[in-house]
């Protein structure tokens, strides 16, 4: 019966992963991850998964940082109405100053946190794949694949001159 | 209630009032409050209660109010009722509570033993003075007992004659540092009347002034402040004309629309020639006859050479004087009292009697009231006497001869030679330091007494606190020595103690008041009104014959070619002759002219700084031929290039941490000359020569440049700009008379206050009175000489004054931004055309305050009533505020202050004591508003005008401060707020203050 | 350095192993240097302590010049924090290629900068133990800060720029922890092991997989295109201070750009400043060298020429407005009691700089050392020149005066110095103190490798 695969290749260059990935694609597999000290537009083009969601968090951080930026000072400057240098209590184009900064600091901050929860981080143990050079001087290329396929796919890999290649299941 | 009563409450007062104030006023923890657990009657704490008394801080004798809270007398204020004073109060008179208050006060008894002053008990002190008295009527030897005291009249005066005469001693020396003998002389000799008349400055359109500091300390310059405002600043469409005469612009030159830079000593004949001018012009009416003789030898012609007045003034001076519809003359004063001082004084009168005004503004019949002051002959033959051991007793109180008179004169030394010198003092002055016994006495404020200063006027003083201290009343020691003497003497005093002595004294008083009325009635209303006064008549008055006797020799100085500058020694408007130099609020005021703090100083002419090559700040040495004295230069314009002037009242060798060491006393460079027909001293007696000491900046002045750049800061117009002015707004104000200057923003529209002031320029004549009345109100600290060369003051208010030209736009003109004038420096400039401005600058509550949106922390806010409001608690210390202030009105606490025991016991309950690191600033007496507004709303009503008043305008003699509500269109300050004259400091900032400027207006020669 | 075992292969491995290898190992200069920073430190700490316990009056700031030295400071260091986020961010957007080798010691300024600036605002303050007051924190009595007031815009915009400098830091660094963690598996030994545990837990746990790498560069990007407004904002605030106060040479709306100006300028000058011996001290000259410095050059240069425009512009528009106030302030500026500290200003900021037009002296990394001195000096003083000649001389004439600092405000200011380098020099044996990822990055696209000395720029 026809199990699961996994075929892993290693390269000291990412533009040949580039390459590889590319004709693994024209394969029709799917289950591409790569691993790497780097990351290039062009390679995330050519794994071509879909957008981060990161920019919504960005987003919806800064709406939230400049509403209740501008809410907490007119809130408060109502709330004890105290009357200074003979301004109107909502004194907008003051108060603007710190709608404006607190949108950059949640937009920022909620930035973060959307990579860190994509990215299942903070974690203590490294996903399985992780070898010590991916974050040094090499570039993992894994695909899953059905196991029939797995030796052609294990060929298109060496075209590409890796390091080293091993299937497994 | 009976004055036995009341003296044991004080005494439950005093002890739990000092424990609140230790509670209330301090920043540490752990005092205990000590509560009344029977509270004594009259006595709500929390609530002042107020005492009338009498200010002693010099002779004029102004009635007071002392605010008593818990037992604490803290603050003192003019007595509304008092024909002298009127409600208002100098600085001197508001520094009278640090005169009890004062930490170095002498705290018991002191016997000198082995050269060191011991404690001594009261029995023991009073049985050694007795003994020694004894021993010196059992040896017959009563004229070797001396007695000096000061030239008030008044109870205790008449208790020492009458013990002197038990005694059977005919050595009384009255001794007044100011005193008035050469005017006494002169109205002896010119209308046989050996009188201090009174001076009806409200009356006079024309003051003609050569010398006398009647703003300042001469006679009674609250008095007079007052008057002369109320006829010399524009008041509806009206403003005299005050030409000042002589070498230096004093305080009170300063508020002449006219300086004649006479030579020094040269008052004399400049009188003499315009009487002469007046009487030739036909001014003088049928008194013509008995003046023409006199003046006819000198001519202007004559006099101009000397007097350094060119005939064109003398005469112009001299025709504006008699064509004024009133005018008045007045004499030189102490500052100009020379050895011909008696002549001038009668060539004055002379004046005056030409151009009509006696009987008319000066009124013989009010006369005050002095004992005849010893002349410097008597003084003399007293040090005589005691330097060659012919006395063996010295009593002394209420002056200190060692540091006010000539050093020249020995009286230090012949005290040594005394047996037995005794001082009554309530400070170790330098006399007390020299005396073997000391029996130090109540403060005026601790005491019983009275004070007659004028013909009809009675003040009478009640204590307002419990004695801080083991002292005992004069009177209280004579009577009790008297009555230890035994025999005649004892029989002659037969009081129990002073106070009952007075309330006999006072018998003829109520005799001469209300016979009818119960006395114990009459007695508790003098008591509580503050003493009884009546109106006394003008007694019309001639010229006497011996005035032809009188020799009008020219005056000469002392001191030759090698001396080349007069010496001008004035009394200091702060400490009058010194005994202002222990109270720290006086020293950290600046003085007026020069605004200089905690020191003496030497004013020169640019010219001559410029040929010494002096600048302000550089140690000067002044000698004459008695002796030399170092001070640091002052650079003044306003004196004439052949005159330099020191003030007297610092120089003090001891009385106390805040006088000792500070500054000099000129003294020491006087010869002790005396006025020839008087035998007053000639304080304008020596020539001076100076050198350059050391550079550098040895004189704090807190005024940074005394040109306002043309920055209508301080404005000045002319008498008919100002005129015309008014007249468009008095129409104004008719046609809609309910119109507001204020609007509803800078308040909230709810309230019915806007509270506001109004300062008017013209009236204001720059005494800073109102400076220690804010210190004393709002507990404001002392922070000496150094921190205040820092810029570190706290004074909430300042009186900053600027020198200005005027013309038609009423600006300034254009210079540098020097400490004075660029025209000035190089002497070039026109001085006798330049005019002082004077302005109180504080914070200007301002409707759109630059210093309220900048505090992160809202630590300063405008409150609903318009009060720019300084939350101490909240205020974190970023000082922006400060920085955004245009009127740089704020001040911080650098650190925690001081207030030494027992000042602290003066401190108002109403104010918090500021801690370090939070800015602070004038509130308008936000306390006073408070409590003004509680009375009120018991009435449920609205405060009434003039209800609240802030203390520097309760006290401005002048009367140039008015606040209240600028939402009532009727009220005083939004009436004047509403004047022709008003304008706004910088008010192209769009501040909105809430204090309104008047401006100073000039009268020019010719302009009515 | 066996530290850093396994060797090095490859031209990547080579770039970790340098960059990682200028790690820990501090040798006796660098432990000297620490010795002297930490007293001056516990100097300035005593003299701090001091003016707390006695009050604002040791201290020379009085009335009516009521910031000194203190503000000075606080604008000047502010100014230096602009570099490190202004070079990685507008940098990165702009993708400059030249940003890679200095972003990260440029960030960590910024970092130690604003923790600098931040204590300025709390030492001047008059009653320190009510900081808190200026932070908006809930309290039983509703009190909340004045939002009005520009100290408060301060408090936010700089807390703001620390947060997000500081965020936009450490994700820079997460790959680069990951490849010091994964490089310390291949060593033995004790100090080894705790290593990967903390670059480890650092790096939170990063593996460099496609789909992490996807998130953290639309992260990165984000985070470098706010950091840039905000850079921006942050200094126009602190002008604010100034210019939102009615003192005349305060009161000025070129404030903004030419305080931001300033910023940036001061900013490259302390990079170059502190980068120069800092290459030197990490053998680092292969990463950092006349490249940078021809670049960093030029955008010094640029600024400077900004800052002078608006020296002028200053002074034309206090003629022109004919605000009698105005011109004597600015007339007092240049001739009054400090005019000596305007000429430095002037000199340091306005006609030294013009040297960099010379290429030769911009590649001469010596010459640009000693300008970048002069340039940090001339922009201290431009603070002090802005603030206390305009407060001495304002609308009162009555209440001119002069300030001069006392040992109090001295000493602080020594030690604002040391307590920056101190968190610099940790800093520089602790972290990776040059991007190895961006390094990489710029060899992999081809566009620069260690050693490459580029002409062009």
């Amino acid at each position: 019966m026809a199990g699961l695969a996994t075929v892993t290749a290693t390269y000291g260059d990412i533009h040949t992963v580039v390459g590889a990935v590319r004709s693994i694609r024209e394969e029709g597999c799917k289950g591409i991850q790569v691993f790497g000290p780097i990351m290039e537009q062009e390679l995330e083009d050519a794994i071509g998964k879909p957008p981060s969601p990161v920019r919504r968090y960005a987003l919806i951080g800064g709406v939230v940082g400049c509403i209740s930026g501008f809410a907490i000072t007119l809130w408060s400057s109502f709330y004890y109405p105290l009357v200074a240098g003979g301004k109107p209590l909502a004194s907008v184009p003051a108060y603007v100053v710190i709608g404006f900064e607190m949108t950059i600091l949640f937009a920022g901050i909620s930035a973060l946190i959307g990579m860190l929860i994509h990215n299942r981080m903070p974690t203590v143990e490294l996903s399985p794949a992780h070898r010590p050079r991916y974050s040094d001087d090499q570039f993992g290329l894994r695909v899953a694949c059905d196991s029939k396929q797995s030796g052609k796919i294990e060929d298109v890999l060496r075209s590409y001159g890796p390091d080293e290649v091993h299937v497994d299941g | 209630m009976s004055e036995i009563k009341r003296r044991d409450f004080l005494k439950v007062l005093g002890l739990s009032g000092a424990g609140a104030s230790l509670a209330g006023c301090t920043q540490e923890q752990g005092h205990k409050l000590i509560p009344y657990l029977v509270r004594p009657e009259e006595i709500i704490p929390g609530i002042p209660n107020w005492y009338a008394s009498v200010c002693r801080e010099c002779p004029a004798g102004c009635g007071t109010h002392v605010k008593v809270r818990e037992g604490r007398p803290i603050k003192v204020e003019g007595n509304p009722d008092h024909p002298v004073n009127a409600g208002r109060l100098c600085a001197r008179g508001q520094a009278s509570l640090q005169g009890t208050y004062n930490p170095d006060r002498i705290t018991g008894p002191l016997f000198r033993f082995e050269g060191e002053l011991q404690p001594i008990s009261w029995d023991d002190a009073e049985a050694m003075l007795t003994e020694r008295l004894n021993s010196l009527m059992a040896a017959g030897d009563e004229n070797r007992l001396f007695l000096f005291t000061d030239s008030s009249v008044n109870s205790l005066d008449r208790l020492f004659d009458t013990w002197m005469d038990a005694i059977g001693s005919t050595n009384r020396v009255i001794y007044e540092s100011f005193d008035v003998e050469p005017l006494r002389e002169a109205n002896r000799l010119t209308f046989g009347q050996a009188e201090i008349p009174r001076y009806d400055f409200d009356g006079a359109d024309l003051v003609l002034s050569f010398g006398a500091g009647f703003l300042e300390t001469w006679i009674s310059p609250v008095q007079y402040t007052r008057l002369f405002s109320r006829s010399q600043s524009f008041r509806d469409g009206h403003k005299g004309r005050f030409i000042h005469v002589g070498p230096r612009l004093s305080l009170t030159g300063t508020n002449a629309d006219e300086w004649v830079q006479a030579a020094p000593g040269s008052a004399m004949l400049l009188a003499l020639a315009m009487t002469r001018v007046l009487v030739a012009a036909g001014h003088a009416g049928d008194r013509a006859g008995a003046i023409r003789p006199l003046v006819e030898p000198f001519t202007s012609e004559r006099v101009a050479e000397s007097t350094g007045v060119d005939v064109e003034t003398i005469e112009r001076v001299a025709l504006e004087f008699a064509e004024a519809p009133t005018s008045l003359a007045l004499p030189p004063g102490v500052e100009m009292a020379d050895r011909n001082a008696t002549a001038t004084h009668v060539a004055v009168n002379l004046l005056n009697y030409a151009a009509g005004n006696v009987g008319r503004t000066v009124r013989f019949g009010p006369n005050v009231m002095r004992r005849r002051s010893a002349s410097i002959d008597r003084l003399t033959e007293a040090v005589a006497a005691m330097s060659s051991g012919g006395v063996d007793i010295a009593l002394i109180h209420g002056n200190d001869p060692v540091h006010t008179l000539p050093s020249a004169m020995g009286f230090a030394d012949a005290l040594e030679s005394v047996g037995l010198v005794v001082a009554f003092a309530s400070y170790l002055d330098e006399t007390a330091a020299a005396a073997d016994l000391i029996l130090p006495d109540h403060t005026p404020l601790e005491s019983w007494g009275d004070q007659q200063p004028e013909v009809g006027v009675f003040g009478l003083m009640q204590p307002t606190i419990n004695p801080l201290y083991d002292t005992r009343q004069v009177g209280d020691v004579l009577i009790s020595v008297a009555s230890n003497i035994g025999g005649a003497v004892a029989g002659r005093f037969q009081w129990p103690d002073y106070q009952t002595y007075l309330r006999d004294e006072w018998r003829a008083v109520h005799r001469d008041f209300a016979p009818r009325e119960d006395f114990e009635e009459f007695w508790r209303g003098a008591v509580s009104r503050g003493g009884v006064w009546r109106d006394v008549g003008t007694q019309q008055v001639t010229l006497n014959r011996a005035v032809s006797g009188v020799d009008f020799d020219e005056p000469t100085l002392y001191g030759d070619d090698t001396t080349p500058f007069a010496l001008l020694t004035y009394p200091s408007q702060n400490l009058y002759d010194g005994r202002g130099a222990n109270r720290p609020w006086l020293q950290e005021l600046p003085d007026p002219v020069t605004k200089a703090v905690w020191n003496s100083w030497v004013e020169l002419h640019p010219d001559t700084a410029e040929q010494l090559g002096v600048e302000t700040g550089d140690m000067l040495q002044v000698t004459s031929p008695q002796g030399s004295v170092n001070a640091p230069a002052f650079v003044y314009w306003g004196i004439r290039p052949d005159t330099v002037a020191i003030p007297i009242g610092q120089g003090h060798a001891s009385y106390g941490r805040y006088a000792q060491g500070v500054g000099v006393s000129p003294l020491a460079l006087l010869p002790g000359a005396s006025d020839a027909a008087s035998g007053s001293h000639a304080w304008l007696s020596t020539r001076v020569s100076l050198s350059l000491v050391e550079r550098g900046n040895h004189l704090v002045t807190t005024q940074g440049s005394h040109d306002d750049l043309d920055r209508e800061i301080a404005q000045i117009v002319p008498f008919a700009a100002a005129a015309e002015a008014e007249e468009l707004a008095q129409e104004e104000i008719r046609q809609h008379p309910d119109a507001l200057v204020e609007t509803s923003e800078d308040a909230d529209p709810k309230s019915p206050y806007r509270w506001g002031m109004a300062i008017d320029l013209s009236s204001c004549v720059g005494c800073s009175a109102c400076v220690t009345a804010c210190y004393a109100e709002n507990n404001l600290p002392i922070v000496g000489e150094e921190l205040i060369g820092q810029g570190r003051e706290m004074s909430w208010l300042r009186l900053q004054s600027f020198y200005k030209h005027v013309d038609e736009g009423g600006h300034g003109d254009e210079h540098g931004g020097e400490a004075q004038p660029e025209a000035l420096h190089n002497g070039n400039g026109d001085s006798s055309a330049l005019h002082v401005v004077h302005q109180p600058m504080m914070c200007q509550h301002c409707g759109n305050a630059p210093c309220e949106p900048v505090c992160p922390v809202y630590a300063t806010y405008h409150s609903p009533e318009g009060l720019n409001v300084q939350v101490y608690n909240r205020c974190v210390g970023t000082r922006y505020c400060s920085n955004n202030c245009p009127y740089k009105a704020r001040r911080f606490e650098w650190f925690d202050y001081e207030f030494p025991y027992p000042l602290n016991l003066q401190l108002n309950p109403d104010v918090t004591v500021r801690e370090k690191g939070v800015m602070e600033k004038c509130t308008f007496c936000v306390q006073r508003i408070s409590a003004a507004k509680n009375t009120a709303n018991v009435d449920g009503r609205d405060v009434a005008d003039g209800e609240a008043m802030p203390a520097c305008a309760q006290t401005c003699p002048a009367e140039a401060i008015v606040f209240g509500n600028l939402r009532d269109p009727t009220s005083r300050v939004s009436q004047a707020a509403r004047s022709g004259r008003a304008y706004h400091v910088l008010s192209e900032l769009n501040t909105r203050p809430a204090i309104t400027y008047l401006k100073e207006v000039a009268r020019e020669s010719g302009e009515a | 350095m066996a530290s850093v075992a396994p060797p090095a292969r490859t031209p990547f491995a080579r770039v970790s192993r340098d960059i990682i290898g200028a790690l820990w190992a501090p040798e006796w200069r660098y432990r000297a240097v620490m010795g002297v920073l930490v007293v001056i430190l516990s100097w300035a700490g005593f003299a701090w302590v001091y003016q707390i316990k006695t009050g604002m009056g040791t201290a020379g700031i009085s009335h009516p010049v009521m910031w000194g030295v203190y503000i000075t400071n606080f604008v000047f260091w502010v100014g230096i924090a602009h570099s490190g986020t202004l070079i990685s961010a507008i940098l990165y957007l702009t993708r400059s290629g030249w940003r890679t080798t200095i972003n990260r010691a440029a960030e960590a300024m910024t970092i130690f900068a604003v923790m600098t600036a931040g204590l300025f605002p709390l030492i001047h303050l008059g009653r320190i133990w009510y900081f808190y007051f200026l932070a908006p924190y809930p309290n039983q009595r509703f009190l909340w800060p004045n939002f009005r007031s520009p100290l408060i815009w301060d408090f936010f915009a700089i807390s703001t720029y620390f947060t997000i400098s500081l965020l936009f830091w450490y994700s820079g660094l997460i790959p680069d922890m990951a490849t010091i963690r994964d490089r310390m598996k291949g060593v033995t030994g004790r100090m080894a092991r705790f290593k990967e545990k903390v670059y480890g837990a650092l790096s939170l746990g990063w593996a460099g997989s496609d789909s992490q790498w996807k998130n953290y560069r639309r992260m990165y990007l984000y985070m470098a295109a706010i950091a840039t407004p905000l850079v921006l904002s942050v200094h126009s605030v602190v002008s604010w201070d100034f210019a939102m106060a009615i003192v005349p040479g305060w009161h000025s709306t070129i404030f903004a750009p030419y305080f931001v100006a300033g910023a940036i300028f001061s900013g490259i000058a302390m990079v170059i400043t502190l980068s120069v011996p800092f290459r030197w001290a990490l053998g680092l000259e292969d990463y950092i060298n006349e490249y940078h410095y021809d670049n960093m050059a030029k955008l010094m240069l640029l600024t400077s020429l900004i800052v002078g425009y608006a020296y002028i512009a200053e002074y034309f528009m206090a003629w022109y407005s004919g605000d009698a106030m105005e011109w004597e302030s600015f007339r007092w500026r240049a001739v009054g009691a400090y005019s000596g500290p305007f000429w430095i200003m002037m000199t340091c900021n306005v006609l030294i700089p013009l040297l960099c037009f010379a290429r030769r002296i911009r590649r001469s990394i010596m010459s640009m050392f000693i300008i970048s001195i002069f340039v940090n000096i001339g922009m201290w003083y431009e603070r002090f020149v802005i603030i206390v000649t305009s407060l001495a001389h304002e609308y009162e004439p009555g209440v001119w005066g002069l300030y001069t600092p006392t040992w109090v405000e001295l000493s602080i200011t020594a030690g604002s110095f040391a307590w920056f380098l101190f968190w610099f020099m940790i800093f520089a044996k602790t972290l990776p103190a040059i991007s190895i990822t961006e390094v990489k990055e710029s060899m992999a696209e081809g566009y620069w490798k260690p050693g490459d000395k580029k002409e062009d720029s």
